[in-house]
């Protein structure tokens, strides 16, 4: 045990200058974007699929040859995003970690025999999520804790511990902290500098906020035939997390990091997407969208979740995952709060000679409605564009592209940012859209293109009739050009 | 030519005529006697064994005995019409042609979808053409019959899930 008063005067006093810079500042160096070169400090694996011949892989790489890193690995089903398994992996600078999510007999199960799994070899069924739901499909979350630096050992923790750092180390050094601990530093120079104990030895290590060194791939791969389709994670950065996460807690995008959903969902906006397709005997085109933080789903085990589905199930055939909480929406328990998460969509389609179908009424404007479009209510959908969710959008048409408007719930489009007591406010959904090309000689999985949304940060709190805010008083702007130029300027900033 | 020597010459060829006959006989009846036999590269579950025939399982073992010795035109050959409808030998090859090589099929059970109609679920083994290591997987394996014929039909796992 290190108990030497010197070095304990001397790490109080290192931790009291760490601390100095402003503590919670909602700043620029704080904010979340959408990382255009994959690399953040939280990672969404859009789809992952298993049964039958398919599995999926997931990578979490650690770019960084300095910070160890600490993350949790959430599964979520596909549905409403019920959490169905998560537990943490634990990262040494350059590292990599590995798993195959596969159907273990007719069970969804997570394998792997990688070093910075939490076992080694990792091998568990994920659980049944608080609605009951198949989870063959689904998506996966990384949400990173903290970074560490700077382990050291030996008599007064003079002696640096040269990479690749154990994984006991970063293990030890991160279940020492106490459950309530939380950084209260600058997201991008700040740490805490901590003693800990790893198998009757002393160790030093700097804690910092997470850091934005992860990136991931997935593999949809089907062994039998011989398909495999990468997909590179969505990276989101800065999102500069505090707080001590916990397995017995659930993460979420509501409660995870230095933002709120709404400024997650702003990040991920998306007023429309693009799809190419073909369509004819030998060839479809599926179109794969995840809705990461539509957060449909109740935490798990909380009142609202209590696994009583009969209510929901005769009329929706979905859960409780429909009570939402922390919405601006009443407390009713009706189930019909997945209406309120449901996506709205239309389309234009077009062929390859920019023909696109006649309008009942192309000289009168508005155009009159079209027919019934069931909304999007799941959060990850995959569908045929020959029949999206019970209509053909491909216009007959064997070869064109496709525009996709989609507008989420209002409720999820309007909400209180983290810090600054402002709002925000987007157009479009937070989509993350890819496609796949089932084609005569082969199969491709990839990222549509898209128009961008854009953001309004207000300070009034209140719409009406779903229009955007009228009274805004700091910012308006495209989140392309915002995650771009200026990926982390939050107008209204103090 | 004698009338003895002609006897002995017609009662040689009679005999032989006989010998010929069995044989055949006898090769015919080993034969059938081997096709009531249960297959030899697929395992088969008790319930699984019960519910299939005895020309679906032989139609299986050799199919997925070409899967295991990737022998694509056998394959293409016992594909359903539809699929070869949809496919020529070549597309079809280029299609599929870097699927893994099977280790090990056991059938756990059979759903009769209609008389000429089957589902198969089964356990699969297969090295990965990619990684070389083995998976086990869980594939419903369907089947359709065509006059009289068992046909295999190949699906894409993507489409036939969410298609």
């Amino acid at each position: 045990m290190i108990r030497k008063l010197g070095l304990m005067a001397a790490l109080l006093a290192f931790t009291f200058v760490a601390m100095a810079p402003s503590a919670n500042a909602y700043n620029e160096a704080d904010h979340v974007y959408v990382a255009a070169n994959g690399v953040g400090d939280a990672l969404v694996f859009p789809t992952y699929i298993v049964g039958g011949t398919l599995k999926t892989t997931i990578r979490v790489i650690n770019t960084s040859n300095k910070y160890s890193v600490v993350a949790k690995v959430v599964f979520r089903e596909g549905h409403s995003c019920c959490e169905t398994r998560d537990f943490f992996i634990y990262l040494s600078p350059n590292d990599v970690w590995t798993a195959d999510i596969i159907d273990k007999n007719h069970k969804v199960a997570i394998v792997s025999n990688d070093d910075s799994s939490p076992i080694v070899p990792l091998e568990i069924n994920t659980a049944t999520s608080c609605n009951g739901l198949d989870d063959t499909h689904g998506m996966v979350e990384v949400y990173q804790a903290f970074a560490f630096a700077d382990f050291r050992g030996g008599e007064d923790c003079e002696d640096m511990i040269r990479t690749p750092i154990p994984k006991q180390l970063i293990k030890d050094a991160y279940n020492d902290l106490p459950d309530a601990f939380s950084l209260d530093v600058d997201c991008e120079y700040g740490y805490v500098s901590r003693e800990f104990e790893s198998g009757d030895k002393d160790y030093c290590v700097r804690i910092y906020t997470s850091k934005n060194v992860l990136a991931g791939v997935e593999e949809i791969i089907d062994p039998a035939s011989g398909m495999v389709l990468p997909q590179p994670a969505t990276a989101l950065a800065n999102n500069c997390n505090a707080d001590k996460l916990l397995v017995n807690l659930e993460t979420r995008w509501d409660n995870y990091g230095n933002n709120s959903e709404f400024e997650i969902r702003a990040a991920l906006a998306k007023e429309a997407i693009h799809i190419p397709f073909r369509s004819d005997s030998l060839n479809s085109t599926l179109a794969v969208l995840s809705f990461p933080a539509k957060l449909s789903c109740c935490v798990s085990g909380s009142d609202d979740c209590d696994g009583q589905v009969s209510t929901c199930d005769k009329v929706t055939r979905r859960g409780d995952e429909c009570l939402n909480n922390n919405s601006a929406v009443d407390g009713d328990y009706d189930c019909l709060h997945m209406k309120e998460h449901a996506t709205e969509w239309a389309n234009s389609s077009y062929d390859m000679k920019e023909n696109t179908p006649k309008r009942d009424d192309p000289v009168f404007s508005p155009v009159p409605p079209s027919g019934e479009r069931p909304p999007l209510v799941n959060c990850v959908e995959i569908l045929n564009l020959k029949n999206f969710n019970g209509v053909d959008i491909t216009a007959g048409y064997t070869e064109g592209w496709i525009r996709l408007a989609m507008t989420d719930a209002l409720y999820q489009r309007y909400g209180a940012t983290e810090q600054l007591g402002k709002y925000v406010y987007y157009n479009g959904s937070a989509v993350i859209p890819t496609y796949v090309e089932v084609g005569n000689s082969d199969i491709s999985w990839v990222g549509a293109s898209y128009d961008c949304a854009n953001v309004i940060v207000t300070t009034d709190a209140s719409t009406e009739n779903g229009e955007a805010p009228t009274f805004v008083e700091c910012g308006n702007f495209e989140n392309c050009s915002y995650q771009v130029i200026s990926p982390n300027m939050m107008p209204c900033s103090d | 030519m004698n009338s003895p020597r002609l006897f002995l010459h017609i009662f040689f060829c009679i005999f032989i005529l006989l010998a010929v006959l069995s044989s055949n006989f006898f090769l015919t009846s080993c034969t059938g006697k081997e096709d009531k036999q249960v297959p030899r590269f697929s395992s088969w579950s008790p319930e699984a064994d019960k519910k299939a025939d005895t020309s679906l399982k032989m139609a299986f073992d050799q199919y997925w005995l070409a899967r295991s010795n990737l022998d694509w035109p056998r394959l293409y050959a016992m594909e359903a019409p539809h699929i070869k409808w949809a496919y020529s030998e070549t597309d079809f090859f280029r299609k599929f042609g870097r699927a893994g090589k099977v280790i090990s099929v056991t059938v756990l059970d059979i759903d009769k979808l209609h008389p000429k109609v089957v589902d198969a679920k089964l356990k699969i083994v297969v090295k990965s053409p990619f990684t070389g290591k083995e998976d086990t997987l869980y594939p419903r394996d369907r089947w359709i019959k065509v006059d009289g014929t068992w046909y295999h039909v190949w699906k894409i796992p993507l489409l036939d899930k969410f298609a």
